[in-house]
């Protein structure tokens, strides 16, 4: 019984220590790198059409080889504050596991100490319509998030760009949606006209 | 016509040979009494199936949008707000609709008045696949909404096939299985957006293209009402009226004697906490599980869908259950099965909202589709028997009042960013506890009602003679009330004895 009791407390303590060591909040990531897109403030691209060029530098004021744990840099398309109002599902959270601020992966590149790294994308089609603003994370061996840097400010309002997203309407569904509505209308019609006529007999 | 009453359904086909050609056996109403599910024997069962099915694509095309929202939303950048207004708009359209079509069906038959309204909502289901902006997409749910209304004329149809002991059942399950559709259609639309999107359109043409499926359902299925169905056992409204073996009653007198019933008022009010419910749980659920729970968007329609697709034996099944009580304890054990039923639902309901544990979310929320769609179902096992000359209006009174109960929900707890949509969840129970209460101030005087026993001496046919003026009973005008009047003695309880087995009606008087 108490052998019992001890196992399930150390299972409990296990997925505590794991629980809390993969909770990576946003507050506690440093912003050490400076990251830069193509679009200027305000500008208007569309989705499946423009291309975006991201760019990304450790900053100068970091001490020397404290980026040796840097070994990825994962690149995200992530909404502005404009875009999330008003719609939870897009809602910023601190624990970056719950967070849906960063909706779209543009890449994942391997980072190279030292140098300047680079990346051009072109917005997909699928992108929706919004005010967007991107988003570097550094990533670790391990995949985890250890610091970032993003094109905007802390109160993420400057240096935003829009994309209009792609509507998914094609002519071939409005005529058919067109000659379906007229089929319907005029077989009431028509069902009508003969049951007037049988009625009549 | 009152003499056959008291002869069995056998010496009545040998008697009177015009209704011996009916299969299934009939009362002095040539109302059906046995209930016949898998058969299509005209014009009983076949009315009832093609009613039925003619429902279930009209509830498909209502609740398309909801289990695609997640993609829906992105494309046509909607808010919370812009997804609440067009969930509100989604049900209030068939709030007018439902009594318009009370009316319809009291004057042109329910054929018609079914076919007319959902041939002439398709246009709005097909115009869906070419929506770009949050008002367009608001007023396509709100026209598509108004198909809603079909289901008075599938009451109202059942309620002039089925005798009154079948009654229930009858309603139940052509609610029911209609109602279904809006279970079914989060199951349908995913499936069909993923198999086209996997075609190789993008996500935002998929989801167009998916919208043609409910469309032609709802065209088709109409179709089919008008071809291949009949408004009474005994033909369609146009001939019997021309014919004169029915007479054409007056709007201005149907309206008058439906609004002046208290007992539908209180039925509309208590309705809109049990199907009201149930359509707002429809508008929001999938998004619910999908965001709350971080499931995908097959798995979060799967989810959906099984809170709709318990109509499959719920809503019959409060039907069943009505006609149950009704013959060991009348109408008394009719309305308290109601109330029992509708305010266990409000329990459950005040508890879902509390479950932060997927599995036992979706545990509470199946207990809690059954017993709201039960109380749907026992609802209108009540109506059919509160008015016979404005049957119509009343059916499209509560049904109406079950629209209203959605709009008021969703207006109150879900719309925008205002309360979470767990706490809106749980304070929609307690407004189903407070709202069902009414239940229990029904009262009929020769059935009685929760609190009180029938009043001696009062008597079915008084009831429904009285809703005719002296004039109009001189002409025989309200001879088809009297039929039903006889025909509803059984309301009473187990106090008249009658043989279980044969389908007959008697009253002591004729004995």
């Amino acid at each position: 019984m108490a052998a019992l009791l001890l196992y399930q407390a150390a299972i409990l303590l296990l997925l505590c220590y794991l629980g809390l060591s993969s909770a990576v909040l946003f507050s506690s990531l440093p912003q050490t790198l400076i990251v830069t897109a193509s679009p200027s403030p305000g500008q208007v691209l569309h989705a499946g059409v423009d291309p975006i060029k991201v760019t990304w530098a450790v900053n100068r004021s970091l001490a020397v080889g404290a980026d040796a744990v840097y070994k990825k840099v994962k690149v995200s398309l992530c909404y502005a504050p404009v875009s999330q109002a008003d719609r939870g599902w897009r809602k910023t959270n601190d624990d970056l596991k719950k967070d849906k601020t960063c909706q779209f992966k543009i890449n994942t590149i391997p980072y190279t100490a030292g140098a300047t790294g680079s990346y051009d994308y072109t917005v997909e089609r699928s992108i929706p319509t919004g005010t967007y603003f991107v988003r570097a994370y550094v990533l670790d061996s391990s995949d985890t998030e250890i610091a970032y840097g993003q094109t905007t400010d802390g109160k993420k309002t400057t240096n935003l760009f829009d994309v209009v997203g792609y509507s998914g309407r094609h002519a071939s569904l409005d005529i058919a949606a067109a000659c379906f509505s007229a089929f319907s209308v005029a077989s009431l019609a028509f069902l009508f006209m003969v049951e007037k006529r049988k009625a009549k007999k | 016509m009152e003499e056959n009453s008291n002869k069995s359904v056998l010496q009545v086909e040998a008697v009177a040979p015009a209704t011996a050609k009916f299969k299934i056996p009939v009362d002095s109403e040539q109302k059906a009494t046995e209930f016949w599910l898998f058969s299509f024997v005209a014009p009983h069962m076949r009315a009832f199936h093609l009613s039925w099915f003619s429902f279930f694509c009209c509830f498909v095309s209502t609740f398309a949008a909801p289990p695609l929202l997640p993609v829906i939303r992105d494309n046509l950048n909607l808010s919370a707000t812009d997804i609440g207004n067009a969930g509100i708009a989604s049900v209030s359209g068939a709030v007018f609709a439902r009594l318009a079509m009370g009316t319809a069906c009291d004057l042109v038959g329910p054929r018609l008045a079914s076919a007319s309204l959902i041939l002439l909502t398709t246009p709005a289901v097909y115009f869906t696949a070419l929506i770009n902006s949050p008002s367009s997409y608001l007023l396509v749910r709100f026209f598509t909404g108004f198909s809603l209304g079909s289901f008075v004329s599938t009451q109202f149809w059942m309620s002039s096939m089925f005798s009154p002991p079948k009654v229930g059942v009858a309603n139940g399950i052509a609610g029911g299985w209609g109602n279904l559709g809006g279970g079914a259609t989060q199951l349908i639309m995913p499936l069909v957006f993923d198999l086209i999107h996997h075609i190789g359109s993008t996500r935002f043409t998929a989801w167009r293209v998916a919208f043609f499926i409910p469309g032609l359902m709802q065209t088709f299925s109409a179709i089919a009402v008008l071809a291949l169905g009949q408004d009474l056992p005994n033909g369609n409204y146009r001939k019997l009226e021309k014919a004169g073996d029915k007479h054409k009653d007056s709007f201005g007198k149907v309206f008058y004697n439906a609004v002046t019933n208290y007992r539908g008022w209180i039925l509309a009010l208590t309705y809109g906490y049990c199907f009201g419910v149930e359509l707002t749980i429809d508008n929001i659920i999938a998004e619910y599980f999908y965001d709350k729970f971080d499931v995908n968007l097959r798995t979060a329609g799967m989810i959906a869908a099984s809170f709709g697709m318990a109509n499959i034996v719920s809503r019959p099944g409060g039907g069943w259950l009505s006609d149950l009580m009704s013959r060991r304890f009348g109408m008394r054990g009719r309305l308290w099965s109601l109330w029992v039923v509708q305010s266990i639902g409000g329990v459950l309901c005040i508890v879902l909202g509390k479950m932060h544990n997927l599995s036992a979310a979706v545990v509470v929320m199946l207990l809690f589709s059954c017993f709201v769609q039960a109380a749907c179902g026992l609802t209108f096992g009540v109506v059919p028997f509160i008015s016979r000359r404005s049957l119509g209006l009343i059916s499209g009174m509560t049904g109406g009042g079950g629209n209203v109960g959605a709009v008021l929900t969703q207006l109150i707890f879900f719309k925008g960013s205002r309360y979470s949509k767990e706490t809106g969840i749980t304070l929609m129970g307690v407004m189903i506890l407070a709202c069902t209460l009414p239940i229990t101030l029904i009262y009929f005087p020769q059935w009685g009602g929760i609190l009180c026993g029938p009043r001696a001496k009062a008597t079915a046919e008084d009831y429904y003679a009285a809703e005719w003026s002296e004039d109009e009973k001189e002409r025989g005008y309200h001879s088809a009330s009297v039929k039903f009047a006889e025909n509803s003695v059984k309301e009473g309880g187990r106090r008249r004895e009658n043989s279980p087995t044969v389908p007959v009606d008697e009253t002591p008087s004729y004995v």
